[in-house]
Parts: C-alpha cells; structure tokens; sequence
C-alpha cells in the first residue's frame, strides 16, 4: 500500500500549493450590535425568556428553546461579576510555536445569568472552578464596541 | 423497529496515515472498491451512495463531496452527502440505513473520506470559521482550548486527576497496534509517557489527543432479501439515534454529554434494550481526545456519571474484559480522519460481530455492539447499535 508518512515536496509533481483569498466582513446582528455598544458604554447585557426562565449572555434576538423574542423589555444587565466554571491554559500557539507567557481562559458564568461566556483569565495566579472573578474593560477612549472592550476576568477582589 | 430490516454486508477501509500521497477520490475509491470487493458485490448491484465529509475546509475544496464522488461510485446513482461534522461517520451509516428502511433502496454504499492534510499549516486553522465572528473569533479559539476547558470541567466536578484519564490513551493506543491500518499504534506506551508529552493547553496534552490524518472507510449495507443472499452473516442494523444540543457551546452542561444520552436512548428504544450494561457486548464510543471516551461512554448510560475511568482502571474495558471498549484503538490509535473515523468504529463492530477482526478479536463471540461519534459544533450525538 503506498500510504505512508513522507515529506512534501513542491518542487516536485506530487503535491502542489494553492490559495485562495477571501475575506469575510460580518454583521454583529439586531442584537450583538446593541450588545457590544452596551460593552463600550462598559455594560454587559443578557436577554431574559420569560417562558423559559433562561437568560442569555451575550444577549439574543431570539429564544432558542421556544423561539420566542426576546424584545427590548427582557434586557436585563448581568454581572460585572460572577463564577469562574473552567478554565484552560494555553502553551501552544495556532502555529505550533510555544506561547510565551501563556495565555488563560475561562468559562464565566455572569450574575444573573443562566449562559457562560468565554474570556480571557488575567492578573490571577491560580485559578479554580468555582472561584468568584469580576469584568475588567478596557478605558472608555479605547472601546471599539468589539468582545475585546473586555479586557477579561480578574479574581473579584474581597 | 421502524422500516425493513437493514444489514450491513461489506466493509473495507484505507490505511489511516498522517500525508496519503493519494487525493481523496483515490482513498474513496479504494475504501469503496474493498468494500464492495469484501462481500462480492459490483457497482452495478448498488442502488444509491451515501457519501460523508466533514469540513470542505479540510480537502481544501469547496462541496467537495461532489469532488470526491467519482471515488464513492456515485456516478448515475442517487447520492446524499452525509455531514455533521465529527459524528458524519456514524451518521453515513444511518442516512444508508433509513434509505434502506423506507423502502426506497435495496443496496447501499456508504463511503466516508477525509483528507486534513491539504490544510496547511494545520487542519486545525479550518476550525477557526465554526466560531461567532462576532463573539468568539476575536478570543482567537480552538478546538483544544474548547476542550480543555470541558475537560477541566469534567475533572473538576467528579474528582478525576490525569492518571484516571491517561489510562484511556494507554488501552487505545496499544489496542490500535494490532490493527493494520493504524497510524499511531504503540504496544509499549505507558501513562507517563502521556503524562510527560508536552502540555498544549492545560489538561490537555500532545498524546491526550488523535492525530490528524488522511484516509476513507465505506460499508456496503442492505435490505433483508439481498443480504441473505450475499453473504451467511450479515450483521444487522438494530437501533439509531441521533440528537443536537445547543449551538452554544459554553452553555451546554460541559461535564456530561447530554446529546450522546438522547441519541443512545433512541436507539436503545429501537433495539429493545432495557439494560444496556448487559446487553451491549462491545462498545466504540467516539474518542478524539482520551476523556471524551469517558465523557461518551457515560452518556451511553453504560457507566454511572464520574465512573467511566473505573471500567478502563478495572481492566473492564479491555479486549478481553467484561466490556471492551475501543477494541480498535480508536481515534486515538488508529487516527482521525474525521468523517471515516466514525465510519471505522462501524466497520469494526461489522468486523467484530462476524469473528473477523484479526489480532484485534475480542473473546467470547460477542453478538451485540454500539458504535458512537460526537461532532458539528461539538453538539451532535450519533449511535448505531449493530447485532447478529
């Protein structure tokens, strides 16, 4: 069977390189757009389903469980703080090289809220499930209105 | 049990390799002609194919099912594309079985292919566009963070430590040295070599986790009449399943695999199994990482939740123990070639059933097994049960 492990070679007939460039230019959406200006205003939204007693972070157009919407009336502010439910540390870069220093990231679940949303873990030493953290935005003169005016989650100091 | 009785009759697959020097039409091709060639069938007896691909991305051509369907013997037949991502090859077999329980088919090719490594620098890249452009991308995710952060949440919250979980890698990876098509087999490796492989992101580390790779399987599956006709031991289709959690990955309950629990019952259903622990002989629970067979196999309700390690440090999930789990190798061992490796775990439980699995025979002539697979946005639970 010629199946096995061999280095490319493109200097030779059997494998040739190929690209193709696209670019994507994506729309927040009816509710991200408003929910990342919340974010630059330094608030983070969550929308509420009365039916399903759910809240989601970030805030949604829509119920996914029923399909109702989620109008006006059921943005509610969640957090700044809330409770860590995992987190990760990451050595190795997309491209395989070793990330120095390494970067942090955890699964927050916001006060009031019944979603998690995914950040960046900063300023901490040693993390733990269950640990208590808080929002750390970046200045107001630096928001864009992007996930990254959230500078990330630090422990909630006492 | 809904529809005709469906047997799968055939089953061939390529060797599993990091680069295949073939283009994926050639692995199709040569899964599916050794799948046809293993039960003595033509293309001619074939009324319909049913053909599985993950990501476009992987290949690096867009629809590429269509790409990849001269391979698959498509060629003035009706064909499906099979493709929820990671849980394609368990899913391909399914679509071939419901063609078949309509009435619609009599014989099904069903043929799985991927080829991750036309992706450069690394497959994993293609991964980036399944993530909110919005909300997520600019985190800069990947699946190994993803899962690291499930993994640690299923450490957590049942007390497991990495040892309980590296046995895992230790079973598959030995059980895949006896498989001839395996990549990366290895009959001597221990838990501190998976405990001293370098930490991509923590818990994870390199031998937590299957490789990428190139290669096909297919199976040929059929109505009652025809498969009683080709060969004395067809091996039937006995339940399916299949569920969806929420696109939302972070709000999904990261210590149980709720989706795999309500594929598994609808299939249980299907097959009258009330006590799966006894009634299922053999098991190829989907693991492309080592505590995703832990996580799986406890959503197939065939461990208590936080148990799972118990069976593997027992030595129950050995291939000579009460309950062989991965007696392949798995994902881990044999390699992952997405879609094909769902439809390997299919092939195995056929080749398993039928006393035909070589060096990898599990003892004791076991009649009934299960095959699963996890996938689309890591959401997606699929399980066939197969038995004799």
């Amino acid at each position: 069977m010629p199946l096995i492990e061999r280095i490319q070679h493109l200097d030779e007939v059997r494998a040739w390189r190929g690209t193709i460039q696209l670019e994507g230019v994506y729309t927040a959406g009816v509710a991200g757009e408003r929910w990342l200006r919340g974010l630059q205003e330094g608030k983070i939204y969550g929308t509420r389903c009365p039916r399903c007693r759910y809240t989601y972070v970030p805030a949604r157009r829509f119920c996914e469980r029923c399909l109702g919407p989620l109008g006006k009336d059921t943005w509610i502010e969640v957090g700044p703080s809330g409770t860590l439910v995992s987190w990760t540390r990451l050595h190795v870069a997309p491209d395989g090289t070793r990330q120095v220093p390494p970067r942090t990231l955890g699964l927050i679940r916001l006060d009031g809220a019944d979603a998690v949303l995914v950040h960046e873990l900063i300023d901490g030493q040693e993390w733990t499930s269950g640990m208590r953290v808080e929002a750390v935005f970046r200045p107001p003169a630096e928001r864009s209105g992007s996930i990254r005016d959230l500078l990330g989650f630090r422990p909630l100091s006492p | 049990m809904a529809g005709r009785r469906v047997a799968i009759v055939g089953a061939g697959m390529t060797k599993f390799v990091r680069r295949a020097l073939e283009t994926g039409q050639e692995l199709a091709w040569e899964a599916a002609s050794k799948a046809l060639e293993s039960c003595e069938m033509t293309l001619d007896q074939i009324d319909a194919v049913v053909l599985g691909s993950a990501p476009d991305a992987f290949d690096g051509v867009h629809m590429k099912v269509e790409y990849l369907s001269p391979g698959a013997g498509a060629w003035g037949k009706p064909t499906i594309r099979g493709y929820v991502g990671g849980g394609t090859g368990v899913f391909a077999a399914i679509q071939g079985w419901y063609h078949i329980a309509s009435g619609m088919f009599d014989t099904v090719l069903v043929v799985c292919e991927e080829k991750m490594s036309s992706c450069h620098p690394h497959p994993q890249a293609a991964f980036n566009y399944i993530f909110d452009h919005t909300l997520e991308r600019p985190l800069g995710p990947n699946l190994l963070w993803i899962f690291a952060l499930e993994m640690n949440a299923y450490m957590t919250k049942y007390g497991l430590t990495k040892r309980d979980i590296a046995m895992v890698a230790v079973k598959n990876k030995r059980n895949a040295a006896d498989h001839p098509a395996a990549q990366l087999g290895d009959p001597h490796i221990t838990i501190e070599d998976v405990l001293n492989s370098e930490v991509l992101a923590w818990p994870v580390q390199r031998l937590d986790v299957s490789p990428t790779s190139d290669g096909a399987v297919a199976i040929v599956m059929a109505a009652e009449h025809i498969a009683r006709r080709v060969t004395n031991k067809p091996v039937w289709v006995e339940g399916v399943g299949w569920s969806l959690d929420t696109q939302y990955w972070t709000n999904r309950d990261l210590s149980y695999p709720t989706y795999v629990e309500e594929a598994a019952r609808k299939a249980y259903a299907m097959a009258g199994i009330r006590e799966p622990r006894k009634e299922i002989h053999i098991v190829e629970p989907y693991d492309p990482f080592d505590y995703k067979e832990l996580h799986h196999l406890e959503g197939l309700l065939l461990a208590d939740r936080g148990k799972a390690a118990e069976l593997i440090a027992l030595g129950i999930a050995n291939r000579d123990g009460d309950m062989p789990v991965t007696p392949s190798g798995g994902l881990l061992g044999v390699g992952n070639p997405i879609a094909a490796a769902g439809l390997m775990k299919v092939a195995e439980i056929f080749w398993q059933l039928r006393g035909e699995a070589g060096k990898r025979q599990v003892p004791g002539q076991p009649r009934r097994g299960l095959a699963q697979a996890w996938g689309d946005l890591m959401q997606v639970g699929t399980v066939i049960i197969l038995g004799i």
